[in-house]
């Protein structure tokens, strides 16, 4: 049976109304233009001023992590759909207690990508989208309880970034001229932690001073340090949503780093992180014929 | 500028129950292999935290070796397993990064394998000599200026 | 007072100048960020179109990483040095929030009993080159106007380069150390009448859009009696609790004390830290005073508009906007500007 379809405010109105769930997290226009921001809906009087449109960048399935104790109800898109299965698979969260209320996605506006005297139509053209959107493999939710559109288009598109496959083609010198330069951009302000739904460690690696694991200094080798951790952390549970580049105020290209961690864990472990709520996680669980011929 | 008196500087971890034993034996059966190892014992390999291997990066160790129990041979049973995952991913991201292939290696070394042993730390030395001395994040904080260090020198020598 | 005229061209070209005998830190363009970077020579100078870049020059005072000492440790002993005296440095293209944000940081880091050393070095030998530009660039997250800054204000730059919007610049020197930079000015021409004319017009522009509308008192005095409200609960919903907003802000000045080692030779270092990071409060004892996001969101906003002016007499916010255009959740600190103005007298 094919998910109902249902007007987004009307939803959230009568889900707040008739006390299913205690809040509606969903996007709101904000005070720029082009960008919508988090909106958290308690009163069923206030569910019209949400929205959904090309400017919904961000991923509201990180703030779950803070309703653990609530009915919540949700508005995803299909990649943040795909760490609401992650999250359940790591029993983060508790699907009885949600209402995902999804939003299909034929793409994200990049603000950076508008010049500013664009017309209403050439913000929603394609070539301004985030790059990570147009290679999206999940523009409609599939384990949604509502939808709040007509399905989307699904087209073939590479999957992984192009910066990751040329990386890979070249000297490891220049490999390490492209690393450091994007990491000397990096100001250790962990806004690509803190948007990612799956970073929730109560104390992260990085706060911690007994033991402490990591100095926060501007030698690149700091930011080198974290960035290399977290992705190491990420293994196997990043879903490239690209909240993380998207967060970064100084233009870290974090989604080429990312993307060889995900594309590593398809070739190698065959696995691809919040698609299939019944695999199982790479990291968790091994077989006698993993990969061996890189140890002596 | 190359100082010819380099020797490289190679963090080793071992497994206590495996490849420690292994090393054991190797000294203790008098071969002969390069000293250019720094030994740490750790229970297991899968304890070995990739943490440990980016800080010898960041120290200034010119590699760091990784050796465990033999699949199937583990102490703990599956230690070396999860440890096995861990190291790939890990070691593609270094390479994908930059990092020399050779600078960061792995062995399976059982605790009768003194041989082996000292075999695996000869490659392991000879290939980070010819990558040379390890620059790439290595952090650069502490490095004394030119006048500090005139400064510092010979001070707090005398205990 | 000495004024030069200059077409763009010649920006660039008094950027090298200064290069020959300081270190200069100018907006630059990286990969679509305007920063605040040293210049070196392959670097090229891009200023801004609003004039203010995201990574402001924050750094060159208050080094993101700034060694407080060297060491060396022996058995029984230790030695410690100092690091080598700062450099000259010239700030190229100020934006007057900006000039102004350096004043809040002057104020703190020079505060009696304790001057800070380090920074107080840094400002001695630094020379500010304010930008200027007509008001009708200002971007929309700015809102220094609402604060009494002009976008033609030259108040405390020691040189001042105005942007006529035109292709052509004019440069005033007004104080001593602006003076001391004859060397690579002294070659401009002298400002025509014409530009002179056009500076005056735009200043005047500027100046008449200086609302000053916010009331930087009466935000403290109600701010004294917000402590406890409902209100702090809606700021910190979508806050995140990154540190985008306190590390691109230019007066936000917290910063941790680490000791960086290596063997038995390390360094003391200050490293920029913001109240927004659970560690920052952490007491060694395990006990942290601040244990959720509403109380540091609290923190953040009383620090700006109450401590700051409640201690200094200055507000510790020059309505530069960068954490408004930062936000990964794009909150906006003017809307809770706007709701603290509305909260009832409790």
């Amino acid at each position: 049976m094919p998910t109902e379809q249902v007007n987004l405010n009307e939803i959230a109105r009568r889900l707040l109304a008739d006390g299913t769930v205690d809040v509606v997290i969903g996007y709101t226009t904000g005070s720029q233009p082009l960008v919508a921001v988090p909106a958290f809906v308690r009163d069923p009087q206030d569910a019209d001023t949400l929205v959904f449109n090309r400017f919904c960048e961000q991923n509201l399935v990180n703030y779950l992590h803070r309703f653990k104790a609530k009915r919540v109800a949700v508005v995803v898109k299909g990649c943040d759909e795909r760490s609401v299965i992650g999250l359940i698979q790591e029993k983060q969260l508790d699907r009885q207690k949600l209402v995902l209320i999804g939003a299909p996605c034929a793409g994200i506006v990049d603000p950076r990508l508008v010049p500013e005297d664009a017309t209403e139509e050439e913000t929603l053209g394609d070539d301004v989208m985030y790059a990570g959107c147009a290679a999206c493999a999940v523009r409609n939710p599939r384990f949604a309880d509502y939808l709040i559109g007509a399905p989307v288009p699904q087209p073939e598109a590479p999957e992984f970034s192009d910066t990751t496959a040329e990386l890979e083609d070249v000297e490891s010198d220049e490999r390490w001229r492209y690393f450091s330069r994007e990491m000397r951009k990096c100001i250790l302000c962990f806004a690509c932690r803190n948007v990612c739904p799956a970073c929730y460690c109560n104390v992260c690696f990085t706060e911690s001073s007994q033991p402490k694991w990591m100095s926060k200094t501007d030698d690149e080798s700091d930011a080198m340090f974290f960035h290399l951790t977290r992705l190491l952390h990420l293994t196997g549970r990043c879903t490239g949503c690209g909240a993380c580049a998207r967060a970064c105020p100084v233009n870290v290209d974090l989604r080429t780093y990312n993307d060889r961690l995900r594309k590593d864990v398809k070739d190698v472990f065959e696995f691809e992180a919040g698609l299939d709520p019944e695999a199982r996680a790479p990291m968790t669980c091994f077989r006698d014929n993993d990969k061996n011929e890189f140890i002596k | 500028m190359s100082d010819p008196t380099w020797e490289p500087k190679i963090l080793a971890f071992l497994c206590n129950w495996c490849s420690y034993a292994g090393a054991d034996l190797a000294g203790v059966s008098r071969i002969q292999y390069p000293p250019n190892i720094r030994v740490v014992r750790v229970p297991c390999s899968g304890r070995v935290n990739p943490m440990f291997i980016l800080r010898a990066l960041q120290q200034g160790l010119d590699g760091v070796l990784v050796s465990g129990c033999h699949p199937g041979d583990c102490h703990y049973l599956t230690g070396n397993y999860f440890a096995r995952r861990r190291f790939l991913v890990l070691k593609r991201l270094l390479e994908f990064c930059g990092i020399e292939e050779g600078r960061v290696q792995f062995s399976w070394v059982s605790a009768s394998e003194g041989q082996k042993f000292a075999d695996v730390v000869t490659e392991v030395t000879e290939k980070v000599r010819e990558l040379g001395p390890a620059t790439r994040m290595v952090k650069k904080t502490w490095k004394l200026p030119p006048e500090v260090e005139a400064q510092l020198r010979g001070a707090a020598d005398a205990d | 007072m000495r004024t030069k005229s200059l077409s763009r061209d010649d920006v660039q070209a008094l950027a090298d100048a200064l290069m020959r005998r300081h270190r200069v830190m100018a907006p630059v363009l990286q990969d679509g960020v305007y920063r605040f970077e040293w210049l070196r020579d392959d670097t090229t100078l891009a200023l801004p179109p609003g004039g203010i870049p995201k990574v402001s020059m924050k750094s060159a005072l208050l080094p993101r990483t700034e060694v407080l000492f060297y060491y060396k440790l022996g058995k029984n002993t230790e030695a410690t040095a100092q690091p080598p005296a700062p450099a000259a440095q010239v700030l190229f293209g100020v934006h007057p929030c900006d000039v102004q944000a350096i004043k809040v940081l002057d104020a703190v880091f020079s505060a009696e009993p304790y001057p800070d050393a380090p920074y107080l070095a840094r400002r001695e030998v630094t020379t500010v080159i304010g930008l200027g530009l007509p008001r009708d660039r200002t971007p929309q997250t700015a809102f220094f106007e609402r604060l009494g800054i002009g976008s033609m204000d030259s108040r405390d730059c020691d040189l001042f380069l105005a942007d006529l919007n035109n292709g052509r610049f004019v440069l005033e020197i007004l104080t001593d150390k602006g003076e001391a930079l004859a060397d690579a000015i002294d070659s401009l021409p002298d400002a025509s009448e014409d530009d002179l004319a056009r500076l005056a017009e735009l200043r005047s522009d500027a100046s008449a859009h200086v609302t000053a509308d916010i009331d930087i008192a009466d935000l403290k005095e109600r701010l004294s009696k917000l402590f406890e409200a409902d209100m702090w609960q809606e700021v910190a919903e979508r806050c995140i609790a990154c540190g985008a907003c306190s590390y691109l802000c230019p007066t936000c000045h917290c910063f941790d004390i680490q000791d960086e080692n290596h063997g038995n030779v390390g360094c003391r270092v200050r490293n920029w830290d913001t109240c927004q990071f659970d560690l920052f409060t952490k007491h060694a004892s395990g006990h942290n005073p601040r244990t959720n996001q509403q109380q540091r969101a609290r923190q953040r906003i009383m620090h700006k508009y109450e401590y700051g002016y409640a201690n200094f007499g200055i507000p510790f916010c020059t309505g530069c906007g960068r954490c408004v255009l930062s936000c990964p959740m794009h909150s906006d600190i003017r809307n809770v500007l706007e709701q603290i103005q509305e909260q009832p007298e409790p």
